[in-house]
């Protein structure tokens, strides 16, 4: 197998049908989360939508959120006076039926057992209003941060991604940001890999990745980025200090030289293609322990 | 009062300052395990990637992990965190609700383990446990080479073997309040239940468990007996305190 065959092994490995079970999960908590709002805000002018991975096309299997957008229109205002209020307002409409755990900008939301916290259902709620009438930017409330509120436009977003050409690629470094727990937002991680191809997205998903990990790997100082949706408002350099940089290099060091070395497969942490001997190997190995230690439950 | 190991800023020091060997001898580890990496967050050190699970000179599979040293390391074990959705958190799959993965009754490691080197860690408990995962997933159930039972039962199980007396938390309690204290007595309630003192029945016995378990070791786990200990007489006085107000309601 070629090495870009390897990677498409990955990605299809990865990929989320439409009709999977993950899917069918995420649009019935959609439909909750709608029905929910809409019950609360009786009548109100509200645009709800898919966002985050979702809109982009850039979803796989081990990491699959499901960013729901809930912006009010510009001069709606049942959802809330100000962005703060429209924030905690529909926090407060989801709470009956889910648990609401608040972070910068978003509500993530977990299935409620016995009034705590149970399992996360992979869906974050991003509540907004528009800037006016033409339903494009918006304004996000933002619980930390230097600003209390952040200008987007989800659209801008989607596009940036969409017609990047590299979406594989992304999909590739999503897969390790989550592989090697890596410190660094989707956002941005994502706008370093289009920055880095630029006039790469005829090349092989094998040239692209291995060049956006030699730069990384090469450059000791962070590139820098800026967000599409609002290049002058939004300043990104906290999303890539040097801190995040010098964990990027350190990671896309190990890639390059496990790629090296076994492939990409053994970068990714794939198990080796063993085929039926594996599950032997496995049984062989776990019953028969050199120093057997037993697992227990505190 | 314990004195404390402060830096220039009044804050406690880091282990891997106190102990620069410490750090040595994790990053020799690292050296078996390529996709982890040792990054400091907030002050603490964190071993994160994936842990590879390797078997007659194969990866059979990996899993992401983090591993957090607590802040009394080495004298403190790590505690490995496990990341993803493929392990569920269930105390059936040894994952407690902070998603840390229970290796061991922590106590049953210490007695046991061959040496305090980080590599054993990663290769002993640490891949024992993941091996027994991808054992799970076959087979619907842990490899033959055993599990502890949740909670106190199996503390009480894995106490027991340790020390070698009966598996009942009141004798292990009193063994323990022998082999932990410093200087033990001939004229001491024998452990055994003869009613004798140790002097007249166990006084081997007693003398060759001194001598198989360390003093630290038998203080953390009387430690974490009396926890235990009173966990139950907690559990008992609920259900006392429930059947209580039960029986005022039925009269009522």
């Amino acid at each position: 197998m070629s090495r870009t065959s390897d990677l498409q092994a990955l990605l299809e490995a990865q990929h989320i049908s439409p009709d999977s079970r993950e899917m069918a999960e995420l649009q019935n908590h959609r439909a909750g989360v709608e029905a929910a709002i809409r019950a609360a805000f009786h009548g109100a002018s509200i645009s709800i939508q898919y966002g985050g991975s979702k809109k982009k096309g850039t979803m796989i299997k081990e990491s699959y959120d499901l960013d729901i957008i809930v912006y009010a229109y510009h001069d709606e205002t049942r959802l809330g006076e100000n962005l703060s209020d429209i924030y905690n307002n529909v926090a407060t409409a989801l709470s009956p039926d889910y648990f609401v755990h608040p972070k910068t900008s978003a509500l993530r939301l977990y299935a409620k057992a016995d009034g705590a916290r149970g399992d996360r259902l992979h869906i974050d709620v991003v509540p907004g209003r528009y800037v006016d009438e033409s339903r494009g930017d918006a304004y996000l409330h933002q619980n930390s941060g230097q600003k209390s509120r952040l200008k987007t436009n989800l659209q801008t977003h989607v596009d940036h991604i969409k017609t990047s050409g590299v979406i594989g690629t992304l999909k590739l470094g999503k897969l390790a940001r989550v592989r090697y727990d890596l410190d660094i937002k989707q956002f941005a991680l994502d706008l370093v890999l289009i920055e880095l191809l630029k006039g790469k997205t005829a090349e092989s998903l094998d040239q692209q990745f291995t060049h956006v990990l030699q730069i990384i790997a090469d450059r000791s100082t962070p590139i820098t980025i800026e967000d599409p949706a609002n290049p002058a408002g939004n300043d990104l350099s906290g999303l890539l200090d040097t801190q995040v940089w010098s964990e990027l290099r350190n990671v896309a060091t190990t890639m390059l030289n496990q790629a090296d070395s076994g492939g990409w497969g053994l970068a990714f942490g794939e198990a080796e293609n063993l085929g039926p001997a594996s599950a032997a190997i496995i049984t062989r190995a776990a019953e028969t322990v050199d120093a057997p230690t037993k697992p227990w439950a505190r | 009062m314990r004195r404390q190991n402060l830096g220039r800023d009044n804050r406690p020091r880091r282990w891997w300052k106190i102990r620069p060997s410490a750090l040595d001898d994790i990053t020799t580890a690292l050296s078996a395990q390529p996709l982890l990496r040792l990054t400091e967050v907030d002050g603490k050190l964190i071993l994160k990637g994936m842990f590879g699970v390797k078997s007659e000179g194969q990866t059979v599979d990996s899993f992401p992990v983090r591993i957090h040293f607590p802040g009394n390391y080495p004298h403190g074990l790590p505690i490995v965190e496990v990341l993803g959705e493929r392990i569920p958190t269930s105390p059936d799959r040894h994952i407690n609700s902070d998603r840390s993965a229970c290796l061991y009754v922590p106590e049953e490691w210490l007695a046991h383990r061959p040496d305090d080197r980080f590599l054993t860690f990663l290769r002993i408990p640490v891949r024992n446990f993941f091996l027994g995962q991808l054992y799970y997933e076959t087979h619907k159930r842990f490899p033959p080479t055993g599990e502890r039972q949740h909670y106190g039962a199996g503390l009480i199980d894995a106490y027991s073997d340790i020390l070698g007396v009966p598996a009942k938390i009141n004798e292990i309690h009193y063994w323990l309040r022998i082999l932990a204290s410093n200087r033990s007595k001939g004229h001491w309630k024998c452990p055994c239940g003869s009613g004798k003192i140790v002097r007249q029945c166990c006084r081997q016995l007693v003398f060759d468990k001194q001598q198989n378990t360390p003093v630290w070791l038998a203080k953390r786990m009387k430690r974490e007996i009396l926890k235990e200990l009173e966990h139950r007489r907690q559990k008992r006085t609920r259900r006392r305190v429930d059947d209580q107000k039960r029986d005022v309601r039925e009269a009522a």
